[in-house]
């Protein structure tokens, strides 16, 4: 597997955004505008409630999304990446805890998930400031991308609650879904496990093992970068599919 | 992985399946991860077993790109999709659309068993009173009797569909939804190169330069395609797109350049093209010596015209000077002669891609023609990466629609019914007396639907309609003229195949449950000339049934009950399907319907169709083992079948002649050559005015697909787009007083409609016009469009009509 190559010039534009995002935090702390807040999840995406009328400006809208960026969503919230030391090994409850919120992001195994917060609609560029790194935002963390390879990201990925009333046929669905690939295998006590998921557009392992992912998730070693070297892909798993590696 | 290490592994996968298959782990939820071992306990772990998920390929059911997808089943139902990676189409990759697509088989209100409208109320019958209800009516009228279904028909469903009509009811009246969709591509592929369909594929997307999207927001529409094209720049490569469209998308994020015309003028920029490349002398050269042919319309549009000169040519572009175009067009002069520039240089690879701006359109076969012109006077085709490409917007629009002809004036494999060669050929291969099928074209769509909702006593002289895999009641144009006119027309009966409730079966008499996607058999045929084939994979719920056997099964009453039609000419039922030993097996009887591949004895005959236009298809078994092939698929004399990337050029196209280079071996002038168009712009039809000031454009979004009947039961995305909206401009939204949210009405000539403003959204359309998704079946957008249509491809407009909008109240 080719290691994840990035040019020299994004990685300088990553380091800008980066210093500008740090830079809102440190003012946001100054200012002290407002206490560090959650960050709001699964809100339907409506409009700030303002009297009928007029439109607002183009302007207007820009700032008043800027504001909310500032004050709220981003600036006091971006927390360093934790640092790659060893940890102790998750507990099965932190485990369970986390294929749980996995799941609920889901509707099988293998399914792209859903995004958890309001977007920019229009491109993913917006996406790319905090995933293509990976960010800890306010005690969330939002994941670095698993596929570095694909940036487009709205093709895959939607929002987990859309505006409007729901038109579409309101029914439920029987679908049931796997939802978790089960535990790797080990050849011996002490072995390394191997991957039990297939690891396809899943090929940056630290995404959801490294030292910002679910605590349930993630490596008791994250100081070590070659994953492959030592954890190989369950082959019997994914044969007909043709999705291995 | 070194190879040693990947043996020992294998090894050791080995012993760990052996260790698998003595314990495994029950009681794991696998919703919640409950249950599951606690880590370290290396006992537990060894025991694990295996998920049991058998995995096999199959087409998406949606757009016409033609993912492949594997399927994840277990216990008789889908649990999982991943993207094929051994298929070249999408290469592992899909949509949100494709990943989510095991959930339409499984809403809560999927149609398990038939129902009959009795005293106003739909109650469930039998599959027999069903068919003989179905078989009565036909009986009773049979001239009067029109089949309705679309580009999700599989190629054996449409093919059974077009020999029970032309071939057992002598009745052309079948047509398919596709006539709203692409019926203008076609005419363009024919106007042009005499046989339809595009020359170039999807590898041309691999290797152009410069990809053109003509109004064509294939970021949402064709994602896996957009992606494949994008991508590329990951990997460092140097491609220049360019959006020509009437309003901003998600595609026009990733172009380089954005050129906003205003509606209808495409064929101005077209044309203003063709003008700088004469003008500069930047055409080519020899293929307008050698491979092009020009021709105009008579009095009349009409889709071969009449032949004239090249001269006659130039002196039609030379008024669209870039100046001119701008006036028309509101793209400035300077893009147009960007665009000159590009085309006019040979050494760039030049793709274009559209879908349905170019072709809902009342000038469609006129623009089409001439992207299609703009190509060849500039010698852009024929190469890898220089291409026009028209897509689909249905799994099946080219393998059923185009291929298998199910459209009123059609025969199988590009053949029409007014060609007594091309009925002879049919009623041989079928096996029917001469003269069975009838010369006359049945009724196109529109006229089809007009004519069902006008009184017998006025003239409506279809008075039952089967729809089969598709939503009239919502996809129709103008739905208070062409389908809500039923309402009330007692004598009318109208007959709808499908898996959900939707907007048509509620005006329907009989409902019929249908099985879907896998499970059931297919053969489709996706934009690049590729035909996939699938098996079934889970059973479909109570008595829902394939459409195919729907059709037989009908074609089987009517035979029972004598009726001369449903025999061949020596007796035989129309579609007798035997078994390994030449025996008949009833599969009129569904019991028995899966005895034998009724899929590949329809394919097997149906693949005599297609040698004539050179689309020749290879057997059924290939398919099986393909992800698709395109054709033509030629046997080469070491016995293995090859497919054609890219049809008329030597280097590829086998058909062609050696040392021609090019040759437009089905050309209209009979000479070789493909014709270019002479197609002036001209206004359309409704324009703006003081009472309706504003430009409306209908189209679709990422999540869902067409009218949202299967998407719409998939949670993920229903939630995501859970209902439509009015994209406006800021300047309008200022100007009518609108804020994001608010409620809003848009009114035309034709009909209302309240929606929520959406302004600075997924979309901007420019000042002056408005955008409206239209897969909210409560939120018909189609009460309001224009059901004008294409004098020659018949395909109405649903990108432009005059409309006004005022502000309601505040956003509930």
């Amino acid at each position: 597997m080719t290691p994840n190559a990035e040019s020299p010039l994004s990685q300088r534009v990553l380091t800008v955004i980066f210093a500008v995002a740090v830079g809102f935090a440190i003012m946001g702390f100054i200012v002290g505008t407002r206490p560090a807040s959650k960050l709001p999840r699964s809100k339907p995406e409506r409009a700030a409630k303002r009297p009928a009328g007029a439109a607002q400006s183009y302007t207007q809208l820009r700032t008043a999304r800027a504001q909310r960026t500032r004050t709220g969503e981003l600036s006091s919230l971006v927390a360093a990446v934790p640092t790659a030391v060893p940890t102790a090994a998750p507990t099965a409850a932190q485990r369970t805890a986390a294929l749980k919120a996995r799941a609920q992001r889901r509707s099988y195994n293998g399914a792209p998930p859903v995004i958890p917060h309001g977007i920019g609609q229009r491109t993913s560029a917006s996406c790319l400031t905090c995933h293509r790194a990976g960010a800890v935002v306010s005690g969330k963390i939002a994941p670095r991308l698993s596929h570095p390879e694909y940036t487009n990201c709205l093709q895959c990925h939607v929002v987990s609650q859309g505006m409007g009333p729901r038109n579409v046929p309101n029914v439920a669905n029987s679908f049931q879904g796997t939802l978790t690939s089960g535990r790797g295998t080990r050849v011996s006590l002490g072995a390394p496990p191997t991957i039990p998921h297939s690891t396809w557009m899943r090929s940056n392992c630290l995404a959801c093992h490294g030292p910002a992912s679910k605590p349930g998730l993630r490596t008791r070693h994250p100081q070590r970068k070659s994953c492959r070297q030592c954890h190989v892909p369950n082959q019997r798993r994914f044969p007909a599919a043709g999705i291995s590696q | 992985m070194s190879d040693l290490d990947r043996r020992q592994f294998m090894h050791s996968s080995a012993l760990l399946a052996a260790a698998a298959a003595i314990g495994a782990t029950p009681g794991i939820d696998p919703r919640t991860g409950q249950g599951l071992p606690v880590p370290g306990l290396a006992g537990k772990n060894l025991a694990e077993a295996a998920p049991g998920i058998s995995w096999q390929k199959a087409p998406c059911r949606f757009c016409g790109t033609g993912c492949h997808i594997m399927v994840g089943t277990q216990g008789g139902k889908v649990v999982a999709v991943a993207g094929d990676r051994q298929a070249e189409v999408n290469k592992g990759l899909l949509c949100v659309k494709g990943y989510s697509i095991g959930q339409i088989l499984y809403g809560k209100d999927r149609l398990t068993q038939p129902l009959l409208r009795k005293g106003g109320k739909l109650v469930p019958i039998s599959w027999k009173e069903a068919l003989d209800t179905i078989a009565s009516r036909i009986q009773a009228a049979p001239k009067e009797f029109a089949f309705y279904g679309s580009g999700q028909w599989t190629i054996p469903e449409g093919y059974s569909a077009q020999k029970f009509m032309k071939g057992g009811l002598s009745n052309n009246h079948i047509e398919p939804n596709a006539r709203l969709c692409m019926a203008s591509a076609v005419t363009g592929f024919l106007a042009t190169y005499g046989v339809d369909e595009p020359a170039g594929c999807y590898d041309d997307l691999d290797r152009a330069d410069v990809v053109i999207f003509w109004g064509n927001n294939m970021a949402e529409m064709h994602p896996v395609l957009f992606s494949r094209i994008i991508d590329r720049r990951a990997t460092g490569a140097k491609i220049r797109l360019i959006d020509i469209g009437t309003r901003r998308t998600r595609t026009t994020e990733h172009c380089q350049h954005f050129l906003n015309f205003n509606p209808h003028s495409d064929l101005a920029i077209a044309n203003g093209i063709a003008h700088l490349l004469i003008k500069n002398n930047t055409y080519d050269k020899i293929f307008v010596e050698k491979f092009l042919a020009f021709r105009k319309d008579g009095a009349k549009p009409s889709l071969f015209g009449k032949a004239t000169t090249f001269e006659d040519y130039k002196r039609h572009v030379a008024e669209y000077t870039p100046e001119h175009v701008e006036k028309i067009s509101g793209v400035p002069a300077k893009d147009i002669y960007l665009l000159g520039r590009l085309f006019g240089d040979p050494k760039l690879r030049i793709t274009s891609t559209w879908c349905m701006g170019m072709n809902q359109h009342t000038r469609g076969t006129a623009i089409n023609s001439l992207v299609h012109g703009v190509h060849l006077l500039s010698g852009h085709f024929g190469k890898p990466g220089d291409a026009p490409t028209s897509l689909t917007g249905q799994p099946s629009a080219c393998g059923t629609v185009r291929e298998v002809g199910t459209l009123a004036h059609a025969l199988p494999g590009g053949r029409i019914v007014k060609k007594a060669a091309h009925r002879k050929h049919a009623e041989k291969y079928w096996n029917l007396p001469a003269g069975r099928v009838s010369p006359k074209p049945g009724y196109h769509t529109v006229k089809m639907w007009e004519r069902f909702c006008t009184s017998k006593a006025k003239g409506g002289d279809i008075n039952t309609i089967w729809v089969q895999v598709t939503n009239p009641g919502q996809s129709l144009p103008n739905l208070n003229k062409l389908f809500l006119g039923k309402k009330g027309l007692s004598e009318k009966f109208l007959i709808v195949s499908d898996v959900y409730p939707t907007a048509t079966t509620k005006l329907a008499d009989l409902v019929l449950p249908s099985a879907l996607w896998v499970e059931k058999n297919g053969v489709v045929g996706n934009s690049e000339r590729r035909t996939q084939q699938w098996f079934r994979q889970v059973k479909p719920p109570g008595k829902a049934r394939d459409d195919t056997w729907q059709t037989i099964a009908v074609a089987h009453r009517l035979y029972q009950r004598g009726f001369a039609g449903m025999k061949d000419k020596d007796g035989k039922f129309l579609f007798e399907m035997k078994d390994d030993k030449g025996k008949p097996v009833p599969v009129w009887d569904f019991g028995r319907y899966y005895d034998v591949n009724v899929d590949q004895q329809l394919f097997e005959e149906y693949r005599q169709f297609t040698r004539l236009k050179h689309k020749d298809l290879a057997p059924y078994t290939e398919y099986v083992k393909a992800r698709g092939l395109r054709w033509p698929v030629v046997k080469q004399a070491n016995g293995t079948w090859r497919e054609t990337r890219w049809r008329f050029s030597e280097f590829d196209d086998p058909y062609v002649k050696k040392g021609s280079r090019i040759q437009f071996y089905h050309s209209s002038s009979k000479n070789d050559r493909a014709q270019m168009w002479i197609r002036p712009y001209e206004n359309p039809p409704e324009m703006p005015d003081a009472k309706y000031p504003l430009w409306l454009c209908t189209g679709r979004v990422l999540e869902h697909w067409h009218t949202a009947t299967m998407t719409g039961r998939v949670p993920a995305l229903a939630n995501a787009m859970p209902s439509t909206y009015v994209e406006l401009n800021p300047v309008d939204a200022r100007r009518y007083g609108i804020s994001n949210g608010d409620q809003v009405r848009i009114k035309s000539r034709r009909g209302q409609l309240d929606l929520r403003a959406w302004i600075q959204g997924r979309g901007e359309p420019p000042a002056g016009s408005l955008f409206v998704p239209w897969f909210d079946e409560k939120r018909l957008i189609n009460l309001v469009t224009l059901h004008l249509y294409d004098p020659i491809s018949k395909q109405p407009d649903y990108k432009k009509c005059a409309v006004s909008i005022t502000r309601l109240g505040p956003g509930k």
